[in-house]
């Protein structure tokens, strides 16, 4: 069932200029675990919540290694980025053979951008279901990019991704004035923090469902492994989520009736 | 382009239109599709309260709350080509309450649906139907992350619910079994009420947070006393396997 006569094609204007596809698509990404990214002035950092596909599997890998200045982490459509984590790999390794020196992550982020941009204009190819949080460092220093089914994307100091991300963001938006400062590790518990607000109060962060890509001066990305990541969730083990105080509160306190809509009467039923 | 004034000339398609056809088609897929109902034990001749739940947060929330899998009492089966797949299962709460849980009743039967368990809604003295959606289908502004729940009631029909909710605003619309359950009690008069929670978490588990929208239903006094004593923290939802990562 459509929504309406102009969502079926991604090469169909609606009469309100938009294209149904294409903002379709960007559903997808909430779809995905929700994925962190911030930086500092010297390293940048990216975190995921790993998924489960079934009880039987582990789970899924979230963030990919590019180069060895640059990794991602994604959110959608797993196949989606696996092509595009495969092309920009590509590229990485053409832009070395030929300059024999890394790719600048801006570049490799524009041709991303006009790869993907491409599905938004053919009848016979999709969007790309997928959104990219990009960290690497170069020349320019550490970097967080964000890449969207729409093509676009975004120079960022942090971001935040995938399903309930924007409990997250909150959490980046109100601290982010000491990313700038922080070193390496209070770096990466501050995403911790922003990724385990995006999770109810019954289930925690573990080295199970966690991953932890860091990049920046001095250090090839990687992909840290149980024991540091075990260690870092236990400095934050104790903290209390989402505001603290004002959690736990909510917590205790019976469920708040949600309040009436701006064009709708709030109806109560007596 | 046209030749003669007034005269209309449709624009050659390559898509070929036999209407005939298609109905013919139609029908026949609806034919083969039926619905039957069967009981385990016998129908409350007094239901005080009829829980309809559609969507799989839906399903989740009533699971969370209410139902003891033991406590089945009857079930709908989707026969088509003679294979059998369950539709809906409806539970005993106590002598007065019921719950049917209806996640494999497509839209397009939704009104036989309806015709089947007419006689069970004509025996509830009230209605309450809790439907949920993608939030992509939700036209408004006042969006939560987590989900917006809505509501839509039988005019004239305002009996005590005692939950606080908007009032699902134009130009949203809810369809299937939900909505023709909606209607039916329109039309007979009856009290019912229905909530629809759009969400975007539609992923494999289903958790605390992803009920929270429903949870302003939970202070509804006809509600309060059927809660269960243990809940699980973690219920099933939609399984996308590996799809989105």
């Amino acid at each position: 069932m459509f929504r309406n006569q102009y969502d079926s094609d991604v090469t169909v204007w609606s009469p309100q200029g938009r294209l149904h596809q294409v903002e379709y698509a960007m559903e997808a990404v909430k779809l995905g675990s929700a994925t962190v990214g911030l930086k500092s002035k010297t390293h940048a950092v990216i975190l995921a919540l790993k998924r489960a596909s079934s009880e039987l599997s582990a789970h899924q890998k979230k963030i990919i290694p590019i180069d060895n200045h640059i990794g991602m982490s994604i959110a959608g459509l797993t196949a989606d980025a696996r092509i595009l984590s495969r092309y920009m790999r590509t590229e990485c390794l053409n832009y070395r053979y030929s300059h024999d020196d890394a790719l600048p992550v801006s570049r490799l982020i524009t041709d991303v951008g006009n790869k993907m941009q491409v599905c938004t204009q053919r009848y016979d190819r999709r969007p790309y279901g997928v959104g990219l949080l990009v960290a690497g460092f170069d020349d320019n220093g550490p970097h967080i990019y964000q890449t969207c089914p729409s093509a676009n994307y975004f120079d960022c100091k942090a971001m935040a991704i995938g399903a309930r991300s924007q409990s997250a963001r909150t959490y980046l938006e109100k601290n982010l004035d000491k990313f700038a400062d922080c070193d390496l590790e209070e770096l990466v518990k501050h995403g911790l923090r922003a990724l385990r607000d995006t999770l109810p109060n019954e289930v925690d962060l573990s080295t199970k469902n966690v991953s932890i890509g860091v990049v920046g001066a001095g250090l090839d990305f990687t992909i840290y492994g149980e024991e540091e990541m075990s260690r870092l969730l236990t400095a934050i083990e104790g903290e209390e989520r989402r505001g603290g105080t004002q959690a736990a509160a909510e917590a205790a306190q019976p469920p708040a009736a949600e309040p009436a809509a701006a064009e709708g009467e709030a109806m109560e039923t007596e | 382009m046209a030749t003669f004034f007034g005269e209309i000339v449709e624009p050659a398609s390559r898509a070929c239109f036999d209407f005939e056809e298609d109905n013919f088609e139609d029908e026949q897929l609806l034919e083969k599709c039926e619905l039957c109902i069967s009981w385990k034990t016998e129908i409350p001749k007094n239901i005080k309260l009829l829980l309809i739940c559609q969507g799989p947060i839906s399903k989740a929330f009533a699971e969370h709350y209410f139902i003891d899998e033991g406590k089945c009492c009857g079930q709908v089966e989707k026969s088509q080509r003679s294979v059998k797949k369950e539709a809906a299962k409806f539970y005993s709460l106590s002598n007065d309450t019921l719950v049917c849980v209806a996640t494999g009743v497509d839209d397009t039967l939704s009104t036989l649906f309806v015709d089947l368990v007419a006689s069970v809604v004509d025996l509830a003295a009230r209605v309450i139907i809790i439907c949920s959606r993608p939030a992509s289908q939700f036209f408004g502004e006042s969006k939560n992350e987590e989900g917006t729940l809505r509501c839509l009631a039988v005019a004239g029909k305002t009996d005590d619910y005692g939950i606080k909710c908007s009032t699902l605003e134009q130009p949203n619309f809810v369809s299937g079994v939900s909505a023709a359950v909606l209607s039916y009690c329109c039309l007979k008069k009856k009290s019912a009420c229905l909530f629809v929670c759009f969400s975007e978490d539609i992923s494999a588990v289903i958790d605390s947070r992803t009920l929270t929208p429903l949870d302003p239903i939970l202070m509804s006094p006809l509600l309060q006393p059927l809660l269960k004593g243990n809940r699980q923290s973690k219920v099933s939802g939609i399984s996308t396997g590996n799809i989105y990562m």
